[in-house]
């Protein structure tokens, strides 16, 4: 008898206790935060940092070549431009070939251009004179001496 | 004709030569042409200055000189008259054995240069000796 009563006095109790639980207001959420000002400057400069960052990390460190180890860059042959002096050397040998004859004064012209020419002009010019002396195209005066 | 002119040459030489003691001597040193034994033509010059210089016919020549150029390079040259043919040879040269050779002349030498074809100097040879007439 007194078993039972204790019984329904735990049922009871387990009821209230449950009724308590289930009436209960639901919690309600915590107040959202305001939402914070945003400097698109500063955000813009921070992704760009990142991006950079990022791509520095991803790619791999490649020495620069030292400079002289560089493959020379294609160079355009630039045209020969022959000298002034040159043009008047190969107009005077021209013209003294026509006359037959190298006269002082020839021999004088030629040493003060010989030496406004490059040494591949000088080269060009004697290939033509010099030939043209020991075949006789071109006859050296008497008294010049050295034709140049 | 030339060949005739080259065995002249060298009996005046040896002519120059007849009644003198070995051991010294004073040869002769005129223009004489050198000929190739391959085509005939002429690839050399020889002679002394001095004699040269010397004789009463004016029409011998030979003479080598020296250019130095602003651009730090160098020019040699030979030149000579041979009068019995009247040939006129000539060559030049910028390797610089050859103008250090022509560099050592003076006066007095004797002179013996070949060249090829192209006018190309190939060959310098110089000559100081007692044999060699001076001026």
């Amino acid at each position: 008898m007194r078993l039972a009563a204790e019984l329904t006095f735990v049922l009871c109790a387990i009821g209230v206790v449950a009724v308590l639980l289930m009436g209960r207001s639901p919690r309600p959420l915590p107040a959202q935060a305001p939402a914070p000002i945003v400097d698109r400057a500063a955000l813009r400069a921070d992704l760009r940092a990142i991006v950079r960052e990022e791509l520095a990390a991803a790619t791999p460190a490649v020495p620069e070549p030292p400079r002289e180890e560089r493959p020379a860059e294609p160079r355009m042959a630039a045209p020969r431009v022959a000298s002034a002096a040159h043009d008047q050397a190969a107009d005077l040998v021209a013209r003294r070939a026509a006359a037959r004859r190298w006269r002082a004064e020839d021999m004088l012209a030629l040493r003060g251009l010989l030496d406004r020419m490059s040494g591949e002009e000088r080269a060009e010019i004697l290939a033509t004179l010099v030939p043209a002396i020991n075949q006789g195209t071109i006859r050296v005066e008497p008294g010049v001496g050295s034709p140049f | 004709m030339r060949t005739k002119q080259s065995v002249l040459a060298f009996l005046v030489m040896g002519l120059a030569g007849v009644g003198s003691a070995y051991g010294g001597g004073k040869g002769a040193g005129v223009v004489q042409l050198h000929f190739s034994d391959l085509n005939g033509q002429v690839n050399g010059v020889s002679g002394a200055l001095g004699y040269i210089r010397n004789t009463d016919d004016d029409t011998g020549l030979l003479t080598c000189g020296t250019h130095a150029f602003s651009d730090g390079s160098r020019l040699m040259t030979c030149f000579a008259v041979e009068p019995v043919s009247d040939t006129f040879v000539m060559c030049s040269s910028t390797n610089p054995g050859l103008i250090t050779a022509a560099d050592a002349m003076n006066g007095d030498s004797y002179v013996f240069f070949e060249f090829n074809a192209t006018g190309e100097c190939t060959h310098l040879y110089v000559e100081k000796s007692s044999i060699n007439a001076p001026k």
